[in-house]
């Protein structure tokens, strides 16, 4: 049986395609369109999907969408009965969206599988936060466990508690709009001058600069938190009931300020604000996972929505021992929805069986988009008069670790994409983790982007404890924990170190991946999922010693992750990598013929 | 030349047509069909004004639609440029429509909606803070039915 799954129409539009239960296809419209979260019609991730599959006219059996419109359009218009006549502005913007697409669902998805030439027999409508939960569930190692999902919204839920058993899901308990642990963060995102839906992860990054000291205002006049870790905003701070705006004026009171201009400089102030509302939202999931626990009395939590993606809050999740285990779902935010949707059907809907082994999940590393063969990748090359050399064999992993050793930095396309926010090894760009000046370099003059941000280390899986606190697999990057203290300097006193220094400080003897507060965002790698990347960093630890690199999606700002050899080939071109991997190939920067290119290609990317 | 005998596979080919030339990756040209149905509707208009005496105007439309018949299937780039045209002028017609009629929408509607949620004493968003209460979390009473999933609801 062969199932699609979608999500479109809010952000991050994707399509995975399941067939008997099992993962095919996963992959986001925005690497195919080239426009980062795109949220239109997934028309080109349908494509792919289905030509993965090898499904052709009268083979697709059902076609699931990953929430209820109508009940969505429901809420939105009950939200303007509750603002009115404020909210003009954001009824504007949205109402036209509503009429042209999102009210003819079906409608766009048959004429959307007509232009790839199929035709579906049956479209379902699962609800947002249950493909969320299913999601996570599904795919897990846990035959039972506990689901938490939390997002910003979908129709009205904004946090659900749920029961999975075997190929079963039961909602338990909801949280609802306007009340959301997602749009609380967004609205903090917002307020300290990053994009929403965009620019949480940069929040995140950016609290470990700052100190905590918002916490008491929060909790006394942004919201009233119960034990059980259910809570109500107070509606008067927040703008996005009624306007284009998340935060209102009484915000700017709370915070010592008005919200700050994107772009301008990062004060103190932002960083105090993303410390607070980091510790505001752990403290939210420690207690939403306590009660989860004390309502389902399951020993293993699943997690997915957008929330889920606080890797620093999973960190600490995993630390406070409340279940024995916890999944977290790679595709956590709404592109997720889309595997949801699909499993939901085939277990849900079609009734069929599932089976676990409490071992290893079944998102096969999350490796699930398009690959290209070396054969294509060395046509293409060649057609385009790129100099490469084909590298076989052992020596392909060594060739690419001596030049990491030699602090270059290197863009890697091999495999599958990945589907999902992370890159983990196939479409990454790496480098030596132990050079001092690489966080630098990478940020400002490969990615373009802002010079606190964090990178990642990727280990050998059998390694991490050797650098890392962390005694389990963190293979899809969403688990933050601390560096060894072995292999930590020591701060500087206690005195305030002016925030540009504290970028550039050396903090341990794997510089460029350890954060300002001695934490790291861990991708283990094993070989049973990835061996091409295992073997890459496994030739740099028998050169070096060291069994850790970094690893950082390939793009530059504001830019999707690459998806074909032709975006990875223009991504290296336009930026300051030494070399280029593309499958078997190895290419230099020096050897290259000059590149043809729109000399204003960065304004074709909205920073995000 | 390699790429020429390099024949892509299906996935390939679905997502990355890099071997066919970049001219045939943009926008296919109207077909013959599309083109000579727009003349003829064009056309009818033109006569129909001339019909009624509007000499000018009739004669404007068989121009316009003759040129625009002619580039659409001899010069494709002015044609392109004037679709761009159409489609921002309709784009910017639809915007004015839009406002003219939903911003009545909204204060009529919506206001009324909000008279009678507050004098029901109703408040569907549930924004006040309610100390006393012990958790905020509700029931699902979600239904899991195959009929259910069929529903947009």
């Amino acid at each position: 049986m062969n199932i699609l799954g979608i999500s479109a129409y809010y952000h991050d539009s994707a399509a995975v395609l399941v067939q008997d239960g099992r993962i095919v296809a996963a992959a986001q419209e925005e690497r195919f369109t080239r426009i980062k979260h795109d949220h239109d019609f997934p028309l080109l991730a349908i494509r792919y999907c289905l030509a993965e599959g090898g499904i052709s006219e009268g083979e697709l059996d059902a076609v699931t969408f990953y929430d209820k419109p109508i009940l969505k359009f429901a809420r939105i218009m009950e939200t303007y009965f509750s603002t009115a006549p404020k909210g003009l502005a954001s009824f504007m913007k949205a109402m036209p969206l509503w009429i042209k697409q999102k009210l003819w669902i079906p409608y766009n998805i048959e004429k959307g599988l007509a232009r790839c030439g199929v035709g579906s027999k049956q479209i379902y409508f699962a609800e947002h936060h249950e493909s969320h939960a299913a999601s996570s569930f599904y795919p897990s190692p846990f035959e039972e466990a506990a689901v938490l999902t939390m997002d910003g919204v979908g129709e009205w839920a904004t946090s659900t508690i749920a029961i999975g058993r075997k190929n079963r899901i039961e909602m338990v308990k909801e949280l609802c709009f306007p009340h959301s642990l997602g749009l609380l963060y967004s609205a903090i995102t917002y307020f300290t001058g990053f994009r929403v839906n965009s620019g949480e992860y940069k929040l995140m990054g950016l609290a470990p600069y700052g100190s905590p000291k918002y916490v008491d205002k929060i909790y006394k006049h942004l919201l009233d938190l119960k034990a059980d870790g259910s809570f109500r905003l107070n509606m008067e701070y927040f703008g996005y009931m009624q306007s284009l705006k998340m935060t209102t004026s009484l915000m700017e009171e709370l915070f010592d300020g008005p919200p700050r201009t994107p772009e301008s400089p990062i004060t103190s102030r932002e960083m105090d604000i993303a410390a607070s509302i980091q510790v505001v939202t752990e403290e939210i999931v420690i207690r939403m996972a306590r009660y989860t626990k004390e309502l389902t009395g399951m020993k293993y939590l699943c997690l997915s929505g957008g929330v889920a993606l606080n890797c620093v809050a999973n960190g600490r999740l995993l630390r406070e021992n409340i279940f024995e285990d916890i999944y977290i779902q790679p595709a956590s935010g709404d592109a997720g929805g889309a595997l949801g949707a699909a499993l939901l059907t085939w277990h849900q809907i079609e009734n069929q069986p599932r089976t676990s082994n409490l071992k290893k999940d079944t998102m096969q590393g999350s490796y699930l988009g398009p690959s290209f063969p070396d054969d294509e990748i060395g046509a293409f090359l060649a057609a385009n008069n790129y100099v490469a050399t084909k590298i076989d064999g052992d020596d392909w992993s060594r060739e690419i670790a001596k030049r990491m050793a030699d602090e270059k930095v290197i863009g890697l396309f091999q495999g599958r994409m990945e589907f999902g926010p992370r890159a983990l090894g196939c479409r990454s760009i790496i480098g030596d983790a132990r050079s001092t000046d690489m966080q630098s370099t990478m940020n400002l003059k490969i990615k373009y982007r802002e010079s606190f941000r964090p990178f990642a280390p990727s280990c050998l899986e059998e390694k991490a404890g050797d650098y890392f606190d962390i005694d389990r697999p963190s293979p899809y990057m969403l688990i933050v924990a601390d560096v060894k203290k072995e292999r930590c300097l020591t701060d500087s006193d206690g005195k305030t170190v002016p925030f540009d220094e504290q970028i550039n400080q050396l903090r341990s003897d794997i510089p460029a991946v350890t954060h300002v507060d001695y934490s790291a965002r861990i991708q283990t790698v094993s070989p049973d999922t990835n061996k091409g990347y295992y073997d890459i960093i496994k030739a740099f630890y028998e050169l070096t010693g060291y069994a850790v690199i970094i690893n950082t999606s390939f793009n530059v700002r504001g830019e999707p992750i690459v998806c074909t050899p032709e975006d990875a080939y223009r991504c290296f071109m336009r930026t300051e990598m030494d070399c280029l991997v593309l499958g078997s190939y190895l290419l230099e920067k020096s050897e290259q013929p000059e590149f043809d290119d729109d000399v204003n290609w960065r304004d074709n990317y909205t920073l995000d | 030349m390699m790429s020429k005998q390099y024949i892509q596979n299906k996935v390939s080919e679905a997502i990355w047509p890099w071997q066919r030339p970049a001219s045939e990756q943009g926008k296919a040209q109207p077909t013959w069909l599309f083109s000579l149905v727009t003349l003829s509707i064009a056309w009818a208009i033109g006569c129909f004004l001339f019909f009624y005496g509007h000499l000018t105007i009739a004669l404007l439309a068989f121009c316009i639609s003759t040129f625009v018949f002619i580039a659409s299937r001899f010069f494709p780039k002015i044609y392109a440029a004037i679709e761009l045209i159409f489609q921002k002028f309709s784009a910017f017609v639809g915007k004015i429509l839009t406002w003219i009629l939903l911003v009545p929408f909204f204060y009529i509607c919506f206001s009324i909606g909000k008279i009678a949620q507050i004098l029901k004493r109703k408040d569907p968003m549930h924004r006040t803070i309610e100390p006393d209460t012990v958790s905020y979390w509700q029931s699902c009473d979600k239904r899991s039915s195959v009929e259910d999933y069929k529903r947009q609801f």
